[in-house]
């Protein structure tokens, strides 16, 4: 083995000015590291390599792409060909470039999606033929953690619940079609490729009446369609209208699951995001929301680990041992943000989706660190770098 | 005879049928004997109680039985000429379409009553007491009692084209329509109306005409919310406000103010094709805006509205033919707004 | 849109009854639903009725009953009540229906009836009914009720006649929720004039119209009735007061009761609330303002 750096270096991939990259590195600086950041842009521009800059034992952390739109259109670039391979019309080079950037509107999502896959999957590689270092995220995790169906479909395999979902539906008339016998169902759709409330739609229909709950909006149609996320949560009750978005969604990828109902916590619902770090359950929040969303975009509310801890009474620690358990399925992931649904009688949780980049928690402490703190705190203790190899 | 014990309205209707339907009758509920629910008649018992009673279009009532009680009373589209005297309804009594009904009980009390239509009506009777009044379309009314009371609700006056004056008892009211009232020059003085004033084609043309009690309320043409200056000095209105007002409503109002003939002529509107349709001739008008893109509007008649439409097109629509066709697959309003419609 | 649940009743604090477990005495709201794969929803009610001291229980939250997100009425539960009066005879205030959206549409939940359920809790002082689909208020004289809610999306106006038509003499508090005409509310300004003639409630103190697409025909006309020289409490909030509403609230007496109105969720402009604020002879509660130029104003629980 080669020796080591005494002082491991931190690199951070990510888009610098954002409050992610930013928040991390200010509380890695104050903790002593030496940090530096690799800014989405230049990486994608081809301008560096990464593991070539990386010494053994350095921590290679991967921040969320977000909050930078060169970012996103260079993404939305890198993922033409593969969304091409699955037969669709991505957008081409040009019309990226004459994309301007809208508050709210979710550009692409699959397209999007793929590209930063064909981004990490080069990182892997790169990363293969480096040093060995260690890694906070892996690009071979994260590409599952960022797909609800591939990610539930592993939990489910390692014999966590997970909501019943149906594969294979893409549009509304499928939906319809698959349950057109059922009086009445609760259904959520979902965005292969969003987290929480972003692409989602709460669908339900009695007899002929129906309605859509989300903070979706669709304008526009045909070649001028933009899906938006919006924050105020409608109610739809014009089919055509949620066939519509549906169908502009499906056209995304979307996961079709199950609507369950939620515990409460006084008179919202609420669910549990959970940060998983080093295979532990640290900081813990609840979620309340007055909507199926408990997204705190949309006006959810922060419950604090003690009131959800004090309402759950015994199925706390099941919860924390379920959604480390989830979090074990990504051993390579040095952590990960795990969101739970807790049954009304608080006798069952089902795994709603995984966040790989699910430690953005400001404020948030446990045992008196915040997520950060706590995260380089376990990155101190001895261990070995963690594998790049599949 | 003694007190019956109240009926359901399907076992009062099935009595009712049978001919067998005691005197002084009580019935909970809404007994539909209107002529969509139940052709034919049957003969009404005297000292009838009930909660609600629906009698509208049995064209051969003439009359009601005496000792008739009721909540609501609906006798719409019916051939009564007079009311009984003893007849007592507490909410709401409806006699729209009663175009042969003359007279009210003297005394008449209820909450609402309607009158819409009733065109053999010159008179209310003697110390009427009522909240809400509508008489819309009575064109032969003419004669306020010299006593009654009528405060609190809405007045609706429309159409009453032989009313010359209000009276001054009325009370604090929350509306007054007297839109078509051409012969109504003057509101009695001390008038106050909580809500809105709705003078449209009235012979209240002039400011001056409106008692200072009313310098406050909302005036309405022809249902649209307007200023005094709309209102009363119509002549100050410009083209370009009536072409670039974005509400339908309002640019119908407008243009009804402004005139519609008047409007094509002074906006120089260039006539592009004529033909004819199902509601008459049509005409596809051009108005060239300063600093705008030229306004081609479809003008027409629509038959269901029986209203004169004029509604914008795309500039590039030569025919009216081609005007219709897009105005039918129109799906969206809010991609293009319509900009005159009267 | 209700979205949360209540968490205060007829002055108590809301506690959720599952099982017998969550008894804590007679001095609170227990609130009983029917959860997903869960005991049996009547018999959470037995266990609630069974718990020491359920003989002095003042308060009751009926949230989802038994199937009530899928389309059943609230007649049975009505039933169980009924049948079970003797055994609740403190019973002050009653929730029928505390059910947020997400739950069930405002609209699509059933109700029933409410007239039986009156007539066996003579005691009863408030009830509040979330819901108008099937509702019914058949005629009772009920001397101790002191507060009627009746929650809707839209109200049939028959309704309306229904509750005119009771005999509710000592009725203090009157609330009710018009609603929009995609929902059922079929009624006008008009349907209120029993109501407003001012010979219903003698003991009226907080008025509620509430919610409507009329709201602005309704400040005209609430205005000229007698109620409003001897009410604390108007409230026309939730429903599409416009500017010209607003005005015609200056001609509330300023020689009455009134101690506050209430327009919140109003698409009144900012100068014409100061205006309002100014000229009223009471405190205004005005927020939750609204675009005043938005065309279509809907109400707050449109759906």
């Amino acid at each position: 083995m080669k020796a080591r750096r005494l002082h491991p270096k931190l690199w951070v991939l990510a888009n610098p000015s954002s409050n992610r990259a930013r928040a991390f590195t200010s509380s890695a600086r104050g903790l002593g590291w030496h940090v530096e950041v690799i800014p989405y842009a230049d990486y994608l521009a081809g301008l560096l390599g990464i593991a070539d800059r990386l010494g053994e034992g350095d921590v290679l952390r991967i921040d969320s792409p977000g909050e930078d739109f060169d970012v996103a259109r260079g993404l939305l670039k890198a993922g033409i060909e593969r969304r091409a391979a699955e037969g669709a019309a991505p957008l081409s080079v040009a019309q990226i470039d004459r994309l301007e950037y809208s508050p709210g509107e979710m550009l692409r999502p699959r397209q999007w999606y793929l590209g930063y896959c064909e981004l990490l999957s080069r990182l892997a590689c790169e990363l293969r033929a480096g040093l060995p270092v260690r890694l906070m995220a892996h690009p071979e995790d994260i590409p599952t953690l960022f797909d609800k169906p591939a990610c539930q479909a592993r939990w489910q395999a390692s014999g966590l619940p997970v909501p019943r979902s149906w594969a294979g539906l893409s549009t509304y008339d499928e939906i319809r079609d698959r349950f057109r016998d059922c009086e009445r169902r609760r259904l959520f759709v979902k965005l292969a490729h969003g987290y929480s409330a972003m692409g989602a739609v709460a669908l339900e229909w009695q007899g002929s009446r129906m309605r859509a709950i989300t903070a979706t909006r669709l304008c526009g149609q045909g070649d001028r369609e933009r899906l938006y996320m919006s924050n105020r949560v409608r109610v739809l009750h014009d089919e055509s209208e949620i066939a519509a978005l549906v169908d502009a969604l499906g056209r995304e990828c979307v996961i079709v699951e199950d609507w369950l109902p939620k515990a409460r916590l006084d008179s919202r619902a609420f669910d549990l995001r959970v940060l998983v770090i080093a295979g532990r359950a640290c900081h813990a929040v609840g979620r309340t929301s007055d909507s199926p969303f408990c997204n705190l975009n949309l006006g959810g509310q922060r419950a604090s680990a003690r009131q959800v801890q004090e309402r759950l009474g015994g199925f706390w620690p099941r919860a924390l041992e379920l959604c480390e358990r989830a979090a074990g399925c990504f051993p390579r992931s040095f952590y990960v943000g795990v969101d739970l649904l807790v049954s009304p009688n608080l006798r069952s949780g089902a795994l709603l989706e995984a966040n790989a980049f699910g430690d953005y928690l400001p404020g948030l402490r446990h045992d008196g660190l915040d997520v950060y703190e706590t995260q380089l705190l376990a990155l101190s203790a001895p261990a070995e770098p963690a594998p790049c190899s599949t | 005879m003694a007190a019956q014990s109240t009926l359901s309205p399907g076992k009062a209707a099935a009595l009712l049928q049978s001919g067998r339907a005691p005197a002084g009758m009580c019935v909970s509920g809404v007994l539909d004997l209107s002529n969509e629910k139940s052709p034919g008649l049957p003969p009404l018992p005297t000292n009838l109680t009930v909660d609600v009673l629906n009698l509208s279009g049995q064209a051969t009532l003439d009359e009601l039985p005496p000792g008739l009680k009721a909540y609501e009373l609906v006798v719409a589209n019916t051939a009564l000429r007079e009311l009984p005297n003893d007849l007592q309804v507490e909410f709401k009594l409806d006699l729209s379409g009663c175009d042969r009904l003359e007279r009210l009980p003297r005394g008449f009390t209820v909450g609402s009553l309607v009158l819409r239509g009733c065109s053999a009506i010159s008179a209310l009777p003697e110390d009427l007491d009522v909240w809400f009044l509508t008489m819309t379309g009575c064109w032969a009314f003419e004669h306020w009692p010299a006593r009654a009371t009528i405060r609190g609700g809405r007045m609706l006056l429309r159409g009453c084209t032989a009313l010359k004056s209000l009276p001054d008892y009325l009370g604090d009211l929350s509306a007054v329509n007297v839109r078509d009232c051409p012969n109504l020059t003057s509101l009695s003085p001390g008038l106050k109306i909580s809500g809105w004033l709705d003078i449209a084609h009235s012979g209240l043309n002039v400011e001056s005409r409106l008692p200072g009690s009313l310098d406050r309320v909302q005036l309405r043409w022809a249902g649209v919310d307007v200023t005094r200056r709309i209102a009363f000095r119509p002549e100050t209105i410009a083209v370009e406000e009536v072409l670039s007002e974005s509400n339908a409503e309002r640019r119908r109002m407008l243009l009804d103010r402004y005139g519609y003939k008047k409007l094509m002529q002074d906006a120089d509107a260039i006539v592009l094709d004529e033909d004819r349709d199902p509601g008459g001739p049509r005409q596809l008008l051009k108005i060239v805006l300063q600093g705008d893109e030229d306004l081609v509007a479809l003008s027409c008649y629509c038959p269901s509205t029986q209203r004169q439409y004029v509604i914008r097109v795309p500039e590039t629509v030569g025919t009216c033919h081609a005007a219709a066709a897009w105005i039918a697959g129109f799906d969206n309003p809010a991609d293009y707004r319509p900009m005159i419609e009267t | 849109m209700f979205t949360e649940h209540a968490t205060e009743f007829g002055g108590f604090k809301v506690v959720e009854f599952e099982n017998a477990r969550n008894w804590r005495g007679p001095l609170n709201a227990y609130r009983v639903h029917a959860e997903f794969e869960d005991t049996d929803f009547f018999d959470k009610l037995e266990a609630l009725a069974s718990s020491p001291g359920a003989r002095e229980l003042a308060a009751l939250v009926v949230g989802a009953w038994d199937g009530s997100c899928e389309g059943t009425a609230s007649t049975a539960l009505v039933e169980w009540l009924v049948k079970n009066a003797s055994r609740l005879p403190q019973l002050r205030a009653l929730f029928l229906g505390d059910i947020v959206y997400e739950e069930c549409e405002l609209s699509w939940i059933k109700q029933t009836d409410m007239g039986p359920l009156l007539a066996a809790f003579p005691q009863l002082e408030s009830l509040r009914v979330r819901g108008s689909d099937g509702l019914a208020f058949s005629r009772v004289n009920h001397a101790a009720l002191r507060s009627l809610i009746v929650e809707s999306g839209g109200l049939p106006r028959d309704v309306l006649r229904q509750i005119f038509q009771c005999e509710l003499p000592n009725l203090e508090h009157f609330e009710v929720l018009l609603g929009d005409p995609g929902y059922g509310w079929d009624g006008d300004v008009e349907d209120l004039q029993p109501l407003l003639s001012g010979r219903l409630y003698p003991r009226l103190r907080r008025l509620g119209l509430k919610d409507s697409e009329i709201e602005d025909d309704i400040a005209a006309a609430v205005v000229n009735s007698p109620l409003v020289k001897r009410i604390e409490m108007l409230d026309l909030s939730q429903g599409n007061l416009t500017a010209r509403g607003a005005r015609s609230l200056l001609s509330l007496p300023n020689d009455g009761t009134l101690k506050r109105v209430d327009i919140s969720f109003h698409y009144v402009p900012n100068d014409v609330v100061e205006e309002l604020r100014a000229g009223l002879p009471c405190e205004l509660i005005a927020d939750d303002p609204q675009d005043p130029n938005d065309e279509f104003r809907s109400i707050l629980h449109a759906e």
